[in-house]
């Protein structure tokens, strides 16, 4: 009597059964967080521009008093000022689906509208992730060398640095460091492989959960942060990452209200909504995010440019 | 009187014939080769390489200046996307960055610097440098130094880029010396070398400058 073997019987079963799992490709799904150190300059909706000029002014003792002498005319102080322009941009992403592809689709399955709006939410984050990371290089004073690995020394010389251009010291909390990823593999090297381990890495689990996943600690009253999307720098040798306080970087978003029955909205922050082409049984999922971000006082942070 | 027996290798059984499960040996597919993998490279908005008078490196022996890639992304440092009433055509509006930029000192480089751009896109939405060399079916990306510094010092040529000031070689040298010292590194024979190499250039460009 012959056995049953898999191979006999495929009218009985299926060549592949598909996976309550799935495995996400890779990608950093870290979202930097509304650090004291990110100058927010508001919600730019109802406000009639979509760019807003934010002033920079030599006040509060950024001019001295001058020494006149008894009876003399002082000389008018003249009043230093600069800007910044930030202007939100729009981000969208859409999914498009078929009732076939959406109705086949098994429990568990991603093709629903509450799957694509948790992941319409996370993508949007990570856009202003994007545009925070990609101001890191810019800063004139830099730390570092090309091709060589961020150390310990990059890192205290670009402490100075900061302290000198932004004439403050370096509060603890209010200082935020992002790095790539290399970089700050690259810091915890140094950190752990330094002084024979007396310098610990500090990155409890109630800070981990306030400042997001891409904290990887404080270190010398910088929080550090580390992301995938800090970019290359001298053709790909490096990469630029920085430190920076509060002032070198301001952002903005734009509030957007749900106005159809198929729309909504996800924070404030994220409009999400279904449309749907009857003709062709097709529903597209779509989201909307407005963000901007913009170097502020350039003074105000160093990039550390390291070995990519 | 016994025969010494001989020591022999181990035999090793060989199948009399290929496995029969397979039937036949399976054949690959004409052009699935790797080189057909497109790169694994990350959506990367399209960039300027930017300068700046104060910003400078030492990379393939040469001191050169540090270029920033300052993405033109509708959001960031005041790009814009607008929209033309005349030819309908929505395009990217960099005049506010730019005039971040040369605000500040920082000399952007124009794409038609060249009669070639100086960035392309190897995968649908992803610009580099066109001396990034992305490896197909993988996110490895090998560039071609030699041919960026080459490009480097014909921008300096032309007079598009400065040339380092002796306070910027001094301030190099100076950190770098700084880094040196610095007992993790003197622990580290490969930053060690990488250092002292940096410091030999910095300090001959001294020599001349």
């Amino acid at each position: 009597m012959d056995s049953i073997l898999y191979a006999g019987i495929a009218d009985l079963r299926t060549v592949e059964a598909l996976s309550n799992n799935f495995l996400s490709l890779a990608t950093d799904r870290n979202a930097l967080p509304l650090h004291p150190a990110l100058v927010y300059d508001g919600d730019y909706a109802k406000r009639g521009t979509k760019a807003r000029k934010v002033p920079h002014i030599g006040w509060g003792g950024y001019d001295r008093p001058q020494v006149v002498a008894d009876g003399a005319l002082v000389p008018r102080t003249t009043l230093t000022t600069g800007s910044t322009t930030v202007a939100v941009a729009r981000r969208s992403k859409s999914y498009a689906a078929s009732d076939l592809a959406r109705f086949t689709d098994p429990e568990g399955g991603i093709l629903n509208a509450a799957s694509f709006a948790n992941e319409a939410a996370a993508a949007h984050m990570l856009a202003l992730t994007d545009l925070i990371a990609s101001l890191m290089g810019g800063f004139s004073n830099t730390a570092g060398s090309t091709g060589t690995d961020l150390s310990l020394a990059n890192v205290l010389a670009a402490l100075t640095l900061l302290e000198v251009g932004s004439k403050s010291a370096i509060p603890a909390g209010a200082t935020m460091g992002v790095l790539h990823t290399v970089q700050a593999g690259d810091l915890r090297t140094a950190i752990a492989t330094a002084s024979a381990g007396a310098l610990q890495w500090q990155a409890p689990a109630e800070q981990l959960v306030i400042k997001g996943n891409g904290y990887r600690g404080t270190y010398l009253g910088v929080d550090w942060f580390a992301s995938d999307y800090v970019r290359t720098a001298n053709s790909g040798a490096d990469r630029a990452g920085a430190i920076f306080v509060r002032g070198a970087v301001v952002w903005a978003d734009m509030s957007q209200q749900a106005e159809g029955a198929d729309q909504f909205s996800i924070a404030g922050k994220v409009l999400f909504e279904r449309d749907r082409e009857g003709r062709s049984a097709t529903t597209d999922y779509v989201s909307h995010s407005y963000f901007g971000a913009s170097e502020g006082l350039d003074n105000h942070g160093v990039s550390i440019i390291t070995d990519a | 009187m016994a025969t010494p027996r001989t020591s022999t290798s181990p035999t090793v059984d060989r199948p009399a014939a290929l496995p029969a499960v397979a039937g036949k040996l399976p054949t690959l597919r004409r052009g699935s080769a790797a080189s057909d993998a497109k790169p694994l490279l990350p959506h990367r908005d399209p960039f300027w390489l930017v300068a700046h008078p104060d910003r400078w490196t030492v990379q393939g022996g040469q001191v050169v200046p540090y270029l920033d890639e300052v993405p033109l992304t509708a959001g960031v440092n005041g790009v814009e996307t607008a929209y033309n009433r005349e030819t309908g055509e929505t395009f990217i509006d960099t005049d506010g960055l730019e005039s971040n930029l040369r605000t500040k000192g920082a000399i952007p480089i124009p794409w038609d610097v060249d009669a070639q751009p100086y960035i392309v896109e190897p995968a649908p939405g992803c610009w580099v440098t066109r001396w990034a060399r992305p490896t197909p079916g993988s996110s490895y990306v090998e560039y071609d130094t030699d041919g960026y510094l080459a490009w480097v010092a014909s921008l300096q040529d032309r007079g598009l880029l400065p040339r380092p000031q002796r306070r910027h070689l001094e301030q190099l040298a100076q950190a770098t010396r700084f880094d040196l010292t610095h007992p993790n590194t003197a622990a580290d024979k490969i930053r060690t070398a990488q250092l002292t190499a940096i410091l030999t250039v910095l300090e001959t460009a001294l020599e001349t400058a």
